[in-house]
């Protein structure tokens, strides 16, 4: 379910910044001005075609008919069909050419929003959900659309069709169209008070609406201990309290909304009374001929239509600017770690990676997450890390791609500092392989290429043949289409993929977190097999889980606390009887 | 669609005088509607032909009073429906809800939280509740409107009827043709959204992968394929939705051509009047909105129908558990608890969870559950506390069989710790007392505060005991939630206590105080607890080691050092585990 989690991310309390989600807004707008007054024209031609409609019913009533002219009659029938049929087509041409003006204008705006999210800092993404980056690229961008594409335009439109029709109105006979006019500012005024004073209504109705699946989901993950101390009444009552206030709110909001609509409607009827009976006694006096009463009584239909609208108008644009405010927030941000001034290239690693006694932390006031680690790699060698969750494992690996700096000491690529080497080209050299994957929705070869299209097929196949892979791909074939971040591969069976993928990528140097997850004996078969093989042809580190895996890897080396606390080849650490000989028979000891 | 109605009829039959007034008012406001042209015929003829000022005035109050009329009827039938939609959805609601509080554990292996608040949530609101009342009453009100105004128009001139009417078949065909059309369009457009989503999911919670990889741009490239591929279905939907559009809003226009074209010649020739050409155009725009509501109904009655089995799925379940068998009121502690041989299938029935378990706990003892991960443990907990039922084998309490329980009063004398702290939204205070507020003191409260530990620490907390917790307030540590689960556990003096690895997140000295405090405050009670820590297992009075579903050892620490080959392993095992903790 992707439109249930209507989680705008925004603090009820945060004031819009109405002048810079206006900058925002506008600038979109402008750079597009001429698609959007093509279909402004478009959508003008229609509306002047329409109001003809009218005026072709008066000439039937007052000319032909009376004239018992035949041929003026069928022409004045040929003319409103014309009409009917121009207006229809104008319209139809509006729609897709606002449908294609707004939808570049999107697509722009997504991708410019994807460009600037990709480049932040992964603090970025650990401080937000996914599910809300996803809503700001989607859900925002399409309340801008109904904006860009309905609401601008029609509200244009909707000025331009009130006041011809009231020209062509006052022309046939000022003095009832003086009667009549005054109704629509009342009416104006009417939508604005009704969308004023229900839109804090509607917060509320939605506001209720969400707290239901929050309810519900927090009571049934606590069934067994509701179950246990006999609170189904009471949780009952909960449920029924929420039912009620959900119904009461909707039913306030709703009768509202019904008696302004039917106001509306029963105006209509006033008002058209007010042309029959005013109109007739002028038609009495001879002023006036029915044709014109008729006209009249048409062309209240046309003004009563944009009363309607008015107040749907009103809520898109407040809920543009909300959606345009959180767009601009995110465009606001700059990442921190950007590429050095005067950088150096680096193409591959050629000879070795060195942790000179380096020291991290968050920020200021946190604690060190790594004290004076060192370590060195050496090409074509590979290094397993084991330690306990939260130890400092995976901020060890995320300091060699610079994803945080550090504070003390110095990281080493070739003997260079990689504060000094261009930021794209250390993380070209280096690839991360996580386990843990969600898989893009595209073919299984798109997935393996990181959906890099410049690199050729024949990597891949030469890839799956290095790691000995033939048979999976086989059984899942290249160009088979990933469902739904593929839930229809097992977990091992994605563990897989990610691992072939990262022989496709074909980097010198390596960073592999090894999944932890159990799964069946064939398919640990397969993984053993292919992180084998890795180690085989790559410089690697490993965050270990399988004892395979921590064997096959030249060195070990245990952290614990942010601290490197043993380090050296699995026998010679086994020999020590130390932390990782504990550790060790634990993880691996009999029976597993 | 019968399954449908037939499912829905006894909500409406609930509410009868209500639903009578919506058909009734919907009747009446289909009724004026027809009436309407008729006057504005009457007023045309009158000014074509010298009428009085009495007739035109008697014409436009009928205008005003119709127009009243409209809003009446319109007022009432409009507000019924949406009230039912709403109280259907309510009532609904209400007795899934209820019915799924009720049910066993196997309903809630069977059917996951995140499906279970889709169907209560999503389901009902989204799906059925607007059909429930507005889908159907709409229909039968369009059916009401369509009648009336071709009643009305044959009455009134037959021919101009034809004409009106001649169009709409092959707008209703159309229309059918372009709707199927518009269904692919808008699944295709639900495929391109759904693909950008999982492809956003997908970029963003792999982050780390791209951007260590630096593949940030063909990941763009991609996006824009895909962001393409959206563009493209919304604009051809949107163009076909225009013209689905013409067919309902505007179908009425070749009616009117022909009206203009035939009826002016018939009027012309004096064979019919101005009055009713103008009324007939009137009606020409009446009866094409009606066979939307008609068309509607099809399409949101079959994806109501589709929520109503799926919510009809939850009510069908039955929980396992036995009630009946003999309430027994006894006013009796629980002194003794015996499983001979007990079992439990899992949902599907082809395979025992946990099979020929025995023990005996009496009161004042712990007992230590222990064992690998799925290997029954909580199981056992679940079976003790009835939330399932045995499937084989006898469970006893008192000697007597636990089905002889009424199920509240014994879950009444059970104190439970689940393995996930459970945490509501509320106050501390709230998530302790569990509404609870007969016959609790503040002085068991507090009692229950100091035996958790949780006492110590309620300075920590800015409010105290009025702290907000859960989803939306404080943030609680995990050795924090399990002390809150305790004291609500403790709270109202359990005969039995089941803590289900319920003190994993507290630190040892924490744990042990805990148990220091609950032997002192609780002397008699009979405490079950699946547990890793070692010094809780050594000095428990019995300890079951689970494996794969069966009981594989039991007896005290000594007993099954000497003669439990798994209890052993898993002994050392959790004694190197709490060594490496502390290294």
């Amino acid at each position: 379910m992707h439109f249930d989690g209507q989680d705008d991310g925004q603090d009820p309390k945060e004031r819009i910044n109405y002048k810079a989600t206006f900058r925002l807004l506008y600038s979109l707008l402008s750079e597009r001005k001429g698609p959007f007054l093509v279909a402004f024209l478009y959508m003008s031609a229609g509306t002047l075609l329409n109001l003809l409609i009218p005026v072709i019913a008066k000439y039937v009533i007052d000319r032909a008919l009376p004239a018992k002219d035949q041929a003026s009659l069928l022409l004045a029938a040929g003319a409103y069909l014309l009409a009917t049929i121009l207006v229809l087509f104008f319209n139809y041409l509006q729609v897709a050419q606002l449908a294609r003006a707004g939808q570049d204008l999107i697509v722009d705006l997504k991708q410019r929003m994807l460009r600037h999210m990709l480049s932040l800092d992964l603090e970025f993404y650990s401080a937000t959900p996914v599910g809300r980056l996803t809503a700001r690229v989607q859900s925002d961008t399409s309340t801008l659309y109904v904006l860009f594409t309905n609401t601008v335009i029609t509200i244009f439109n909707d000025a331009l069709m009130f006041s011809a029709a009231a020209c062509v109105m006052a022309y046939s006979d000022l003095k009832l169209t003086l009667i009549l006019l005054p109704l629509f500012p009342l009416l104006a005024f009417m939508g604005w008070l009704f969308a004023r004073i229900t839109s804090p209504m509607y917060v509320k109705v939605r506001k209720i609406a969400s707290e239901i699946p929050g309810f519900l989901t927090e009571q049934l993950n606590g069934i067994s201990v509701l179950q246990a101390f006999g609170r189904e009444t009471a949780v009952s009552g909960k449920m029924e309290d929420l039912n009620r206030r959900k119904f009461t709110a909707e039913m306030r909001v709703e009768l509202y909304g019904v008696v302004f609509f039917l106001s509306i409607v029963l105006l209509n009827p006033a008002a058209t009374a007010t042309v029959f009976g005013i109109g007739g006694r002028l038609v009495m006096g001879g002023g006036v001929t029915v044709g014109v009463i008729v006209m009249f009584v048409l062309y209240l239909g046309y003004l009563f239509e944009p009363i309607f609208r008015l107040s749907d108008h009103l809520s898109v644009i407040q809920s543009s600017f909300s959606a345009g405010h959180r767009i601009a927030r995110i465009l606001e941000l700059r990442p921190t770690l950007t590429e050095p001034r005067k950088p150096r290239y680096l193409s591959s690693m050629r000879d070795s990676i060195e942790f000179r006694n380096v020291w991290m932390r968050y920020n200021e006031e946190a604690g060190w997450v790594l004290r004076n680690v060192s370590f060195t790699l050496a090409r074509g060698r590979s290094l397993a890390i084991l330690g306990e969750t939260g130890g400092g494992k995976t901020t060890v690996t995320s300091l060699l791609f610079r994803f945080y700096d550090f504070q003390k000491g110095h990281i080493l690529v070739d003997g260079t500092d990689i504060r000094g080497l261009s930021l794209a080209s250390l993380r070209s050299a280096i690839g991360l392989v996580q386990q843990d994957i969600y898989l893009f929705p595209g073919t299984v070869m798109e997935n393996l290429k990181l959906m890099d299209a410049a690199i050729p097929d024949a990597r891949v196949h030469d890839a799956i043949r290095l790691m000995g892979l033939e048979a999976f791909f086989r059984k899942h074939p290249l160009d088979k289409k990933v469902q739904e971040k593929g839930a229809n591969l097992s977990i091992g069976e994605k563990q897989v993929i990610s691992l072939a993928r990262a022989m496709v990528l074909d980097q010198e140097v390596l960073v592999l977190d090894e999944a932890t997850s159990n799964m069946d004996p064939h398919t640990e078969r397969l993984i053993t097999a292919a992180i084998g093989n890795l180690l085989k042809h790559k410089t690697v580190i490993i965050i270990a889980h399988r004892l395979s895996t921590v064997r096959n890897a030249d060195r070990v080396m245990m952290i614990s606390g942010g601290e490197v606390k043993e380090l050296g080849t699995h026998d010679e650490l086994l020999a020590k009887d130390g932390l990782y000989s504990r550790y060790y028979r634990l993880q691996f000891g009999e029976g597993e | 669609m019968n399954f449908t109605l037939k499912w829905l009829l006894p909500y409406w039959r609930r509410h009868i005088w209500r639903m009578a007034g919506i058909v009734f008012f919907g009747m009446g406001f289909a009724a004026l509607q027809a009436y309407n042209p008729i006057l504005i015929k009457n007023i045309i003829n009158g000014l074509n032909s010298h009428l009085s000022r009495e007739y035109l005035n008697h014409n436009v109050e009928l205008i005003l009073l119709v127009g009243f009329g409209l809003f009446v009827t319109n007022l009432v039938s409009q507000r019924g429906r949406a009230w039912m939609n709403a109280k259907i959805e309510w009532e609904i609601r209400r007795k899934v809800f209820d019915h799924v509080i009720g049910m066993d554990r196997n309903f809630f292996h069977r059917f996951t939280t995140g499906d279970l608040v889709t169907r209560l949530s999503d389901d009902i609101s989204e799906k059925i509740s607007w059909f429930s009342c507005s889908g159907v009453f709409r229909f039968v009100q369009a059916c009401f409107t369509l009648l009336a105004a071709v009643i009305m128009m044959f009455w009134l001139n037959r021919f101009f009827a034809l004409c009106v009417l001649a169009p709409l078949p092959f707008v209703l065909l159309l229309s059918i043709r372009t709707g199927r059309l518009l269904g692919g369009k808008y699944k295709e457009l639900q495929e391109s959204i759904t693909a950008l989503y999982d492809f956003l999911e997908t970029c963003f919670t792999g982050v780390r992968v791209i951007k260590a990889n630096a593949k940030e741009s063909s990941q763009l490239e991609f996006f824009a394929g895909r962001a393409a591929a959206q563009r493209d279905a919304e604009i051809a939907t949107a163009k076909l939705q225009v013209i689905f559009s013409y067919f309902w809003s505007e179908a009425g226009f070749v009616s009117i051509a022909l009206l203009y074209a035939l009826g002016g010649l018939m009027v012309i020739k004096g064979r019919a009047t101005l009055g009713e050409l103008v009324a007939f155009q009137f009606y020409a725009s009446m009866v094409t909105g009606p066979l939307m509501d008609i068309s509607q109904f099809v399409v949101t009655g079959n994806r109501a129908g589709v929520s109503i089995k799926r919510v009809e799925e939850l009510l069908r379940a039955r929980s396992s558990l036995k009630h009946g068998l003999g309430n027994r009121t006894t006013p009796d502690h629980i002194t003794a608890l015996e499983f001979r041989g007990a079992g439990l299938r899992d949902p599907k029935g082809d395979e025992m969870l946990v099979r020929g378990v025995s023990f005996r706990a009496v009161r004042g003892q712990r007992v230590a559950v222990v064992g690998k991960i799925g290997s029954g443990k909580s199981t056992l907990l679940a079976l003790a506390l009835r939330l399932s039922e045995h499937d084989e084998g006898e469970m006893l309490v008192n000697g007597a069989d636990i089905r002889e329980w009424d199920l509240r009063l014994f879950r009444g004398r059970v104190g439970y710790i689940s393995q996930e702290a459970a945490i509501f939204t509320g106050t501390l205070r709230e998530n302790i007392l569990m509404d609870r507020s007969f016959g609790v003191t503040d002085r068991m409260l507090e009692k229950a505060l100091e035996t958790s530990q949780l006492k110590r620490e309620l300075l920590k907390f800015p409010k105290g005991l009025d702290t907000v917790i859960g989803t939306r307030g404080f943030t609680l540590s995990g050795g924090q939630k399990q002390r809150v689960a305790i004291a609500r556990a403790l709270l109202t003096g359990p005969d039995v206590l089941l803590l289900d690895d319920a003190t994993s997140a507290m630190d040892a000295q924490t744990e042990h105080n805990f148990w220091l405090a609950f032997r002192r405050e609780h002397p008699e009670a009979l405490c079950l607890a699946v547990t890793h820590r070692v010094k809780t297992i050594e000095t428990s009075d019995l300890i079951l080691v689970m494996d794969e579903g069966r009981l594989a050892e039991q007896g005290t620490h000594s007993e099954l050092l000497r003669g439990g080959i798994l209890y052993r392993q898993i002994y050392e095992r959790s004694k190197l585990a709490e060594g490496l903790d502390r290294a």
